[in-house]
């Protein structure tokens, strides 16, 4: 790296074409030589499948050339703006997931590496190496022959929210929960997996608000404070995130599917009720407040609607406390697992037995059907939503489509 | 790789030569220079105010020393928090313990933890203006920098600079920085060991400085975080002389009550590495 002696070569010697080629030359050749100590070639590792796909870039499951029963997943690290260096949002993924050591949290295994050559234009790139996990929730939700019953969703849930707790102990808030970045494994234990989001979080320093942006979590999850436009949130932005996802449990998709920050305010006070200043004391203060349209005169009623797919009391109790429009109102991931619906027969139990029947993988990414989906069931107006399709749900246990 | 190190010096050597020249006149000159800054130590223990220190010209020195008191001013004229510098200091100190000292130029490797330091640390430097402090930093006189090859050629070595210390560091940019402990030590110790005359904040001080000086020191990462934190209160007592009725060192030393590992050879090892620190200071 003849380069790094940029800052010490004196200004404005202009040195001779030919001595600069040669140097080029000398430089490239070095670099794809240089063996970097700690990091290791990517090649040790053999791609099998792509199994995720997003603005974060490609997610590869892999297995080790010397070792084929060891199967990891591979995330390539986008380097989208070169010229800053190493992407910060990188840095805070794998700071984050260095200190998160839990048995609900996915677990990076090391970080490797392509050889630099001339065609990455010297360039290498990097991959997040996790432990491998066999499926994500939303492959899982979206194959109908995967029956959870009401202890197996507790059990979920409860790991769930266990993660959510040590995350948040850690003083670090995911602002991306969806259920593809929940993930299984075939024994049955709940992993969060993608921090590309994530950031640590404090309390107000010196008396000045936080100014996180609020450009995060996926549209359908995002609590209602991020779409007026908060920006000195909290861990109650995950714990939305976590009703959603409890109550797809049941629903079997994703209950609030707006396609606009506007349409989603309004799925959201169709189910929770109006946003007003009584319900939510603070909420006048937030930015968008006045200028986003709030629907008006709408009651609650989680439960009511909820109910039908539910149909435990505790369940929907639950639910109700999670998706609370006053973020200081939410429970937080404490209170939510001290709740009776974790402390009730049936009581959470084992998610191995259900799994083993499982022999393929089940990932968002795999399951084109759930995605068409989305879709379709996205593009429908808001209009249309309510009730119609609870009135049928009560008999069978499974739904396509909700609300 | 090590035929192709000399290979690269060659190469700059014959560009380096004014720059050479600039050396030797500095080492004529150093004689005297031992003499100027004892007195001056002297006098900033007992005025107030501490008279200016001399500008330091970096290019005539080339020690780990001088590199992270480089990062400790570009840092101060960035305008980061001294946590951030100090994160840059340690991730030095921790590159230079894998690699060659020869190998790459101290002040690139300096200013691109500076940079990787700011941005794990939420207070990203722009580029551009860590490239400018850092060049006038080292050429002090030198007219501002164009926006020519030179600075798109600073802006891809700290790149890759920066690039190369990730994959030292294995990626782990985390440290258990002293200042936490020694924060809530001082909360702890300040009853014990008030002075009406506001002796204790002096004492207090001088102790957060020789934390920060202890950064100099590759040895600051031999120790760990508290063990760091109770030296320099310690040394900072042992200087000043503080008296305080309530500790009998005899029955129990006072930070035996904040930390259960600490024995009294390891703590002497800590304050005689942070003392060592200002030798270095020296030897270059």
């Amino acid at each position: 790296m003849t380069n790094l002696n940029g800052v010490l070569t004196p200004p404005s010697t202009p040195s001779p074409n030919l001595l600069q080629m040669n140097m080029a030359r000398e430089r490239e050749k070095y670099l794809e030589e240089y063996n970097f100590p700690f990091c290791e070639a990517a090649t040790k590792f053999e791609k099998l499948a792509k199994i995720g796909q997003g603005t974060f870039g490609e997610v590869f499951k892999a297995r080790d050339k010397k070792n084929h029963k060891f199967t990891v997943a591979m995330k390539k690290i986008l380097m989208e703006n070169e010229k800053e260096g190493f992407p910060i949002t990188a840095l805070r993924e794998i700071r984050i997931l260095q200190l998160l050591k839990h048995d609900n949290v996915v677990s990076l295994l090391e970080i490797c590496q392509t050889r630099a050559t001339q065609f990455n234009r010297y360039r290498s790139t990097f991959y997040l190496v996790f432990e491998f996990c066999e499926h994500d929730l939303a492959g899982l939700l979206s194959n109908t022959k995967v029956k959870f019953s009401l202890g197996e969703i507790k059990q979920v849930i409860q790991q769930m929210l266990n993660g959510l707790y040590y995350i948040h102990s850690n003083k670090i808030l995911h602002r991306d929960m969806k259920a593809a970045n929940v993930l299984i494994t075939k024994t049955g234990t709940l992993k969060l997996a993608d921090f590309g989001l994530a950031r640590a979080f404090s309390a107000q320093k010196n008396g000045q608000p936080n100014r996180y942006t609020n450009r995060v979590v996926t549209l359908w999850y995002r609590p209602p404070e991020l779409l007026l436009g908060d920006r000195n949130y909290g861990p109650p932005v995950d714990l939305w995130g976590a009703g959603c996802i409890m109550a797809e449990m049941w629903t079997r998709s994703p209950i609030m599917q707006g396609n606009s920050e506007q349409q989603q305010l309004t799925l959201i006070s169709q189910l929770c009720g109006s946003i007003t200043p009584e319900v939510w004391p603070k909420v006048e203060s937030l930015d968008l407040y006045n200028q986003l349209e709030l629907v008006k005169g709408q009651k609650r009623k989680v439960k009511e609607r909820l109910k039908p797919y539910v149909r435990d009391p505790m369940g929907c109790d639950l639910l109700d406390k999670l998706l609370v429009l006053d973020p200081a109102k939410r429970f937080d991931a404490d209170s939510a697992l001290n709740h009776d619906f974790f402390w009730t027969d049936p009581m959470p139990c084992d998610l191995s037995k259900m799994l083993s029947q499982q022999t393929q993988s089940n990932f968002e990414y795999l399951a084109p059907r759930r995605l068409n989906n989305h879709q379709s069931s996205a593009m429908r107006p808001a209009s249309t939503v309510p009730s119609q399709g609870t009135s049928t749900s009560t008999t069978s246990g499974f739904h396509e489509r909700v609300f | 790789m090590g035929k192709k190190a000399q290979k690269m010096k060659s190469v700059t050597k014959s560009k380096t030569k004014a720059h050479k020249q600039k050396v030797k006149s500095h080492k004529k000159n150093k004689i005297s220079k031992p003499k100027y800054r004892t007195k001056q130590r002297s006098e900033s223990q007992d005025k107030y105010k501490k008279p200016e220190a001399p500008l330091t010209d970096y290019l005539a020195h080339k020690s780990n020393y001088i590199a992270v008191r480089f990062i400790f001013e570009c840092g101060i004229k960035l305008g980061l928090k001294h946590i951030t510098i100090c994160s840059a200091a340690v991730y030095f100190h921790k590159f230079y313990k894998h690699v060659d000292a020869n190998t790459y130029d101290n002040y690139s490797i300096a200013s691109a933890t500076l940079y990787l330091a700011s941005k794990v640390h939420d207070e990203t430097a722009r580029l551009r203006d860590l490239i400018n402090v850092c060049y006038h930093t080292l050429h002090r006189d030198a007219a501002p920098l164009r926006l020519a090859e030179d600075y798109w050629n600073f802006r891809d070595s700290i790149v890759h600079a920066e690039m190369l210390i990730m994959r030292i560091l294995q990626f782990d940019t985390t440290f258990d920085h002293p200042h936490n402990y020694f924060l809530h030590y001082i909360q702890t110790l300040r009853p014990v060991f008030y002075s009406k005359h506001g002796k204790d904040i002096i004492v207090f001080k001088k102790a957060y400085d020789f934390l920060h000086d202890f950064y100099h020191s590759s040895d600051i990462l031999q120790y760990k975080a508290q063990h760091i934190a109770i030296a320099c209160i310690e040394l900072a007592i042992k200087v000043y002389g503080i008296p305080s009725q309530i500790i009998d060192y005899e029955i129990q030393p006072w930070y035996q009550a904040l930390v259960e590992d600490l024995d009294k050879d390891t703590l002497w090892k800590a304050m005689a590495a942070i003392m060592d620190t200002y030798d270095l200071e020296l030897t270059d």
